[in-house]
């Protein structure tokens, strides 16, 4: 697969420049989910949280999944287009940089579904079952439920780290499933699961550490929520995210293995051949979550764009201290463009 | 497993089934075999319970302690039987007997724990619970308590943990799913919390707790904030000194119901705004209730006490005194106003009259009351005659002591003979104070926390500090830590802490505490009160407690291994004779100040001088009178 840069692709949207500080992928990463940024993304989301009207959503084996549809006040002239956004790992809807980038979508005239995963966000208390990053039929269900509610205007989707793993997968089966998807966008998305743990693994603990932390705090709950059915006490006395997934793996899957399962969600290889919905990846050679050589696993094919830019970290991309967004801008941006284009 | 034991077993699943014909059947089939066994005697006494004759229980609970004294889980159906009853004192002193015959009981630390709830005292509750949960940590009662505890004190996340861990050891549990649904509703997931109690409910159809419980989550908040509860939530938040909250809390409640004037009351005199707190107070003097007009006095008479008018809160208590409703503890104070008036001989009179219409526990309150004032009075051969008698009071630290410093701790500690680390602390250090109650200790927190140059932990949070090192903790595990995590806990330790000054941790740390302690904050200081023992054993005997000898062995103990950890440890001892702390404060504390840069204020004389006439601190040589008593 060739990468193409930012500087070639021969869009409008300005260039991404942090400053010296902000070039820096950690404090991409670590800003884009932190308590600095979150304090300004709650001030400007507030409008925007009071319209929002909560939704559970039925797929076809009975699994509920919970989002938030949002309408916008500024709708554009003749159209009203709507983007379905899907968050990370052991983030939500709520989380800063999915809420942020909601809010921006409605401001610029977009209307907005901000997806849940099982197990994420406040619903638990949905699903006996737990969630697992293989579990993608429910999300196919999802979006095809939100899609098909929209005829005001195309349907967008788009997706951030192991978001952006399921707005590809989605893409790649939404034609199979019914859904009109007029575009996908994935953000820093994870392609080979099996590389994300060795990343994690060997970088940086703070990420790891925050994985773990919000893994145990999400299973507490659900061992709280059912706890005839869960007993998860060896699973919390594991230390690392490997031991966990494993420990998951083998007595709450049906996978034969860890490997199994890590692969069971790539998107590396063929997994895309034959997508046909358009698609953009936006990913940052810096990430040290998602390594970028990974993107080198992704074939070419002609409804794809892959762009690696330099710097950005991990679903960071943030240009200046007042914590404004350049993927959010180069995301409506490129909306704007296929609305334009349609 | 014995013959009798399996037979235990078999019963007692019986009960809990619910065939009571069956299980009294096979127990006197068993007690005839074997009438002596105490496990199956006592089985008798969960019998008559479960067959509704509650009376009957406490009768034969009674009975089976004078046939085995010994036998901890007899005691503790006593306790147990006897807290039901509404008989605090008798039960809290079956449950001491309880602890001093299996220290590691933490069922009877639990009900302990929920005695002094219910008498207002949440910390120490708390603390009692958690002392519980490390005697068991899968105490599911304690777990419960203890998350509710905290939910009250606004600890969420530790509530929620606590709450999570009842759940998944007893997941059928009611009263633990109403705790986990709380601590849901509390961190703001109501649908959890529904879901909680669904899940629940679908298991165990139609129980009433359940669905108590889920219609009140359902209940629209106006209809959820009914009187009594706003009124618990006011006084949870004086408990934390939230005035504010309980202020707007009690703005929502009715201005006339006799529990809003009581709490607003209260309020009123911790806020010191005494003319308010009167006002409000005072019409229920008139009330035709007379637990709200004693209620009333009570607070009323504090109200005056606090403006020094001793004279006023004698006033205020007078009509009441002689009503047959009257409680010992009301007794107790009117005695002691009556001496703080100058009327110690009325005071006295009138206990040995109380003596005569009392037993047991509250008899040796009231013999207690009378050796005090007497000995205040300077009567010393009237208290030496009532001092034995008046042992109302479990022995101090005792039983807290055998589970957190046990004599195996102690012994490995004191085999330690060299301390292998020469680390230095890079953030202000704390300072701790030693000593046991009544050995200046109390004088000395109470006049260094005066100080503005000292910054004061949070005593809530004590026992976060102590999980912090993992207390009790053996010389493998404090000389083998890891120095990545020494410094984390004394990173830890000062989180959201000033960096400027050092940390005053009044929190009282045992003697096997402070290698722990040591190895993530190398350098703190020790301010150690000495006192004599002859002070020590009369300060400890005037005030209730019981057996003394053991008091002093287990206090010695502790000295001997302290002598031992000062020499070993890189801490800075500093010593301050209780002697001088009595009869000259300022020369006492001016070495304390000097070698923690601080200056010495009259604030801190003032708290010092306050807490000793509270405490009824005695001169230093005021033993003496008491050897040639006899």
């Amino acid at each position: 697969m060739s990468i193409t840069m930012p500087e070639s692709s021969g869009h409008s949207w300005p260039p991404f420049e942090p400053g010296p500080v902000l070039g820096n992928a950690h404090v991409q990463s670590v800003l884009t989910s932190g308590p600095m940024r979150r304090k300004r993304v709650q001030r400007r989301a507030v409008g925007y949280l009071q319209r929002s009207r909560s939704q559970v959503l039925e797929a076809r084996d009975g699994t509920r999944l919970l989002g938030h549809a949002t309408r916008t006040e500024q709708p554009m002239a003749g159209v009203r287009p709507l983007v379905i956004l899907l968050h990370g790992w052991e983030g939500s809807a709520e989380s800063n940089y999915l809420l942020s980038t909601a809010v921006a979508l409605d401001e610029a005239g977009f209307d907005t579904f901000r997806l849940n995963f099982r197990d994420h966000g406040e619903s638990h208390h949905l699903n006996l079952g737990l969630f697992h990053s293989c579990l993608l039929d429910e999300v196919l269900d999802a979006v095809a439920q939100v899609a098909g509610q929209h005829h005001d205007g195309p349907v967008f989707l788009a997706g951030f780290s192991l978001g952006g793993n399921f707005t590809l997968r989605v893409a790649r089966h939404a034609p199979g499933h019914g859904i009109s998807l007029q575009q996908a966008f994935a953000v820093s998305p994870v392609i080979r699961p099996l590389h994300v743990l060795d990343a994690l693994e060997n970088g940086p603990v703070i990420y790891h550490y925050y994985f773990v932390r919000k893994w145990r705090r999400s299973l507490k709950i659900k061992q709280s929520l059912y706890p005839d059915v869960y007993r998860l006490d060896d699973w919390f006395r594991l230390k690392n995210l490997r031991e966990q997934t494993d420990w998951l793996v083998r007595n709450e899957t049906d996978f034969a293995s860890l490997d199994d399962y890590l692969e069971g969600y790539s998107v590396a290889g063929d997994y895309l051949t034959g997508l046909s919905v358009p698609t953009t990846i936006v990913t940052a050679a810096d990430d040290p979550i998602i390594p970028v050589s990974d993107f080198e696993l992704i074939p070419t094919l002609p409804e794809l764009a892959v762009e690696v830019l330099e710097q950005g970290g991990h679903c960071g991309f943030i240009e200046n201290w007042r914590m404004e967004s350049w993927i959010e801008k180069r995301l409506i941006g490129e909306l704007c463009q296929t609305i334009r284009n349609v | 497993m014995s013959d009798h034991q399996e037979r235990i077993v078999e019963i007692r699943q019986r009960l809990q089934a619910g065939e009571l014909a069956q299980a009294r059947e096979q127990l006197n089939e068993a007690l005839a075999e074997h009438p002596d066994e105490a496990d199956l005697a006592v089985l008798s006494v969960l019998c008559l319970e479960a067959e509704g004759a509650a009376a009957s229980a406490r009768t034969e609970v009674a009975r089976l302690l004078e046939q085995f004294p010994q036998h901890a889980p007899t005691a503790f159906h006593a306790g147990r039987l006897a807290l039901a009853d509404g008989q605090t004192d008798l039960a809290e002193s079956h449950l001491q007997t309880v602890l001093a015959l299996d220290p590691n009981h933490a069922a009877a630390r639990t009900l302990l724990a929920r005695i002094k709830q219910r008498a207002g005292d949440q910390a120490g509750a708390i603390e009692l619970l958690r002392t519980a949960l490390r005697a068991d940590a899968d105490h599911v009662p304690a777990l419960i308590a203890l998350s509710t505890l905290l939910l009250a004190s606004q600890d969420v996340a530790e509530a929620r943990e606590l709450a999570a861990r009842a759940v998944s050891l007893r997941p059928e549990d009611v009263p633990a799913q109403i705790a986990m649904a709380m601590a849901f509703k509390a961190e703001g997931h109501e649908e959890f919390a529904r879901q909680c109690l669904r899940n629940a409910l679908e298991k165990m159809p139609g129980e009433p707790r359940l669905e108590k419980a889920l219609a009140a989550l359902d209940a629209a908040p106006d209809e959820s904030a009914a009187n009594p509860t706003i009124i618990q939530q006011a006084s949870d938040a004086m408990l934390r000194n939230d005035f504010a909250a309980a202020e707007r809390l009690l703005g929502e409640a009715d201005p006339e119901a006799p529990a809003t004037r009581l709490a607003m009351g209260r309020l009123r005199l911790q806020q010191g705004r005494l003319g308010e707190a009167e006002a409000s107070l005072k019409p229920l003097l008139a009330q035709a209730e007379f637990e709200h007009q004693h209620d009333a006095a009570r607070l009323l008479a504090d109200c005056k006490l606090a403006s020094d008018d001793h004279s006023g809160a004698l006033a205020v208590l007078l009509p009441l005194v002689n009503h047959p409703r009257l409680p010992l503890d009301t007794s107790l104070y009117f005695a002691r106003l009556q001496h703080s008036n100058g009327l110690s001989k009325e005071a006295v009179e009138r206990l040995d009259t109380l003596l005569e219409g009392h037993e047991g526990e509250a008899q040796a309150r009231i013999h207690n009351m009378i050796a005090r004032i007497a000995d205040e009075a300077g009567d010393i051969e009237k208290a030496a005659r009532h001092i034995d008698a008046g042992q109302c009071r479990p022995p101090l630290l005792v039983n807290e002591l055998n589970v957190i410093s046990p004599p195996g701790l102690q012994r490995a500690w004191l085999e330690v003979q060299d301390w292998p680390f020469n680390d230095v602390a890079d953030g202000p250090l704390p300072v701790l104070i030693a000593g046991w109650p009544g050995s200046g200790r109390e004088m000395l927190v109470s006049a260094l926390s005066g100080s503005d140059e000292l910054t004061m932990m949070p005593p809530n949070e004590l026992g976060r500090r102590r999980q912090l090192f993992n207390l009790p903790s053996w010389p493998e595990r404090v000389l083998g830590l890891d120095p990545a995590m020494a410094r984390r806990q004394a990173r830890r330790y000062r989180q959201n802490m000033p960096s400027d000054r050092p940390l005053l941790d009044t929190g009282w740390y045992e003697p096997v505490a402070l290698p722990a302690l040591c190895r993530a904050l190398p350098g703190l200081t020790v301010i150690n009160p000495v006192a004599r023992e002859e002070y020590l054993r009369l300060q400890w005997r005037l005030s209730g407690c019981r057996d003394i000898g053991r008091m002093l062995e287990v206090w010695q103990a502790e000295q001997s291994l302290f002598e031992h950890l000062r020499g070993l440890l890189p801490i800075r001892v500093i010593d301050v004779e209780l002697k001088g702390l009595l009869s000259d404060p300022k020369a006492a504390l001016e070495p304390v100040a000097s070698a923690l840069s601080i200056q010495l204020t009259e604030s801190m004389f003032e708290r010092l001088e306050s807490i000793k006439g509270q405490l009824g601190q005695r001169a230093p040589d005021h033993w003496r009178a008491y050897q040639t008593a006899g």
